[in-house]
């Protein structure tokens, strides 16, 4: 995990501005999510215990709603800089010369970009036949949800952690390619 | 490539790629895309991997565990409970021979017992402990050095976000991980203690010298009321899960509203540290989970490739015991513990391991605390060393190089190499309670 974070060192150009506006505010509605998940376990373990009802479905409703939680809070924390990594070799190729660390660096982002691009293009077909086939999550007859907007929030999660990636290569490249500043 | 090769050269390459500074979900989920087209040869199977792994294997309740306690750990934090619990702890062990810095692990220990990272300890704990200790005469380095060890007590004492990810990787429960981390974490504990007195008194020069403890001393009132919030809280959610009233997973909710409900009444909860608690939860869990999601590629490349097998198969060639094969498996977690963070270790090494240990009849409760504390041990060790990066950046004292936190911490994770060996000798640590 890293603490000598560079994407805090980066020029905040209007760009990148605009993409942690989105990306917080995708974050903030993961975080309500949470909550949700926090208030709903709680009617349910209270029900159960002191009124004899669970609420129905409750963990069908989690375990659809975490996935979606985890990829409407990932470009938030892509664009901060705060997905797990190493940082040791990459530290030291930074002190020896910024402008390679710079490069080296937009070089694991354009990969970051690329994989979820291949990600995006894998799980879109399943949004369309969600909502084509309209399925549902839930028990059956009980209580559902359709499954279409659950998948939606992970494809929307994912383009953008995708663009947050894209974003932050060109910024790091274009930091790696500029004039070495004179002392 | 015969498949078992393709196996081999994508563990190479993911450490390679993690060493190289890539992100390690990304890393993970790139070899694992890449290597199941090799063994397969068709790339929509390659892809289908991806989607299922994205979309299907966090799609399960236990999961609700990961932002649930992450959230109760930031309101805990966010409450002040740390400070409150350790000057409790400064009270209680005020006649003691390195009193405060057996207060440390002692507030360590039960601030463990509501947060599951050892982040969250080590943080709180260098900006609570750390400038009393040396106020009081201990040696930077020594102080550093006890607030690093102690905070591994974090992700052992249960709620732990460890115990959780090796209970989903191996499928395990994860209630019957969390009892049995109890007693090794409160034995692990103990021994820091005897640590810190022997050092004190035969090594003064590396602990320094500590005065009279001259912390205010609190009132009976005060001690009630700086300790009852996390007493009830730890009484709550452990208390919930071993009474049989509730899962691991709703005691993740339990806990996160009575941790909410505590910091509302310290007055601790302004809509906009709502919004900051909320963000921090969202980026810890989010990345946490994206690990999660490329381990569960990593996992199925494994088995496809059938390296696991044949690494069994291997082992029986040469005939070696259990025992033979745990010292092994330690020994290269503990080393792998110096370059890399605790959850990549468990997400490399686990889906490997499982499948070679499972026919020798182990118990995978015991495998995986044991595992636990060895992964620890790594956060200790430079030139990775978790705990050591974070308490560096919460140090308000810039003269404390991270050398130092290294060399302070030393003692303690020698002492957690003697633990792991211990419980690996004496299973009945773990399994006592759970059985």
């Amino acid at each position: 995990m890293s603490d000598t974070n560079k994407i805090d060192t980066l020029p905040a150009g209007p760009m990148l501005r605009l993409m942690r506006k989105i990306a917080l505010a995708l974050a903030v509605l993961g975080g309500l999510g949470t909550m949700m998940i926090m208030v709903l376990i709680n009617a349910d373990v209270i029900g159960r215990g002191v009124f004899g009802t669970p609420v129905p479905a409750t963990a069908e409703m989690v375990s659809a709603a975490i996935v979606t939680i985890v990829f409407l809070q990932l470009p938030y924390a892509t664009i901060t800089g705060r997905n797990v990594r190493s940082d040791i070799i990459l530290g030291r190729i930074e002190r020896a010369s910024p402008r390679a660390g710079f490069l080296f660096d937009a070089l694991h982002h354009a990969i970051g970009a690329i994989m979820l691009c291949i990600l995006l293009w894998y799980i879109t077909p399943e949004m369309i036949s969600a909502f084509r086939d309209s399925e549902t999550v839930g028990l059956y007859h009980i209580f559902t949800l359709p499954r279409g907007p659950f998948v939606m929030a992970v494809v929307v999660g994912c383009a953008l952690t995708m663009v947050s990636y894209a974003l932050l290569t060109v910024l790091l490249l274009r930091e790696g390619l500029k004039p070495e500043a004179q002392p | 490539m015969s498949n078992i090769e393709i196996g081999i050269a994508s563990i190479v390459a993911i450490l390679l790629l993690i060493q190289s500074g890539m992100h390690v979900a990304i890393a993970l989920s790139v070899v694992s895309f890449i290597g199941v087209y090799l063994v397969r040869d068709r790339i929509d199977i390659a892809g289908a991997l991806l989607s299922n792994a994205a979309l299907e294997s966090v799609a399960r309740y236990s999961f609700g565990v990961i932002p649930l306690f992450v959230l109760m750990g930031v309101l805990v934090g966010a409450s002040g409970l740390g400070r409150d619990v350790f000057e409790v702890a400064g009270q209680l062990f005020r006649k003691f021979r390195g009193g405060l810095a057996i207060a440390t692990v002692f507030a360590n220990a039960i601030f463990a017992a509501v947060n599951g990272t050892s982040i969250a300890s080590a943080s709180v704990f260098t900006k609570v402990a750390v400038p009393e200790l040396m106020r009081q005469g201990y040696s930077p380095r020594f102080s550093v050095g006890v607030v690093a060890g102690s905070s591994v007590l974090g992700m052992l004492i249960p709620p732990s976000l460890l115990l959780i990810l090796y209970g989903i990787i191996a499928e395990v429960s994860i209630g019957d991980l969390f009892t049995a981390g109890i007693i090794p974490g409160l034995v692990l504990a103990f021994f820091f203690c005897v640590l810190i007195m022997l050092l004190t008194w035969l090594a003064p020069g590396f602990t320094g010298n500590p005065r009279e403890n001259d912390m205010p001393v609190l009132s009976f009132w005060q001690l009630i009321w700086k300790s009852a919030p996390i007493v009830l809280l730890v009484v709550l959610v452990l208390g919930g899960i071993y009474g049989g009233f509730f899962t691991p997973t709703e005691a993740g909710g339990v806990g996160a509203l009575g941790a909410f409900i505590v910091a509302v009444i310290k007055g601790r909860l302004s809509l906009r540290e709502l919004g900051r608690i909320l963000l921090e939860t969202g980026q810890v869990t989010a990345s946490i989970t994206f690990l999660l999601i490329a381990a569960h590629m990593y996992s199925r490349l494994l088995a496809l490739t059938g390296l696991p097998g044949a690494m069994a198969d291997l082992l029986e060639v040469y005939n070696l015991g259990l025992v033979a094969v745990l010292i092994l498996y330690l020994i290269a977690i503990i080393l792998l513990g110096t370059i890399l963070d605790s959850a990549s270790i468990l997400l490399i090494l686990v889906p490997l391991i499982l499948p070679v240990v499972m026919p020798l009849g182990v118990d995978l409760v015991w495998f995986g605390i044991i595992t636990i504390i060895a992964v620890e041990v790594g956060l200790l060790t430079p030139p990775l060393g978790v705990a050591c990066f974070v308490i560096k950046s919460n140090l308000e004292d810039r003269r404390i190089g991270l050398t130092d936190i290294f060399a302070g911490a030393g003692p303690f994770a020698i002492v957690m190499v003697f633990m792991t060996a211990l419980v690996l000798a004496v299973p009945e640590l773990a399994l006592l309670l759970v059985r």
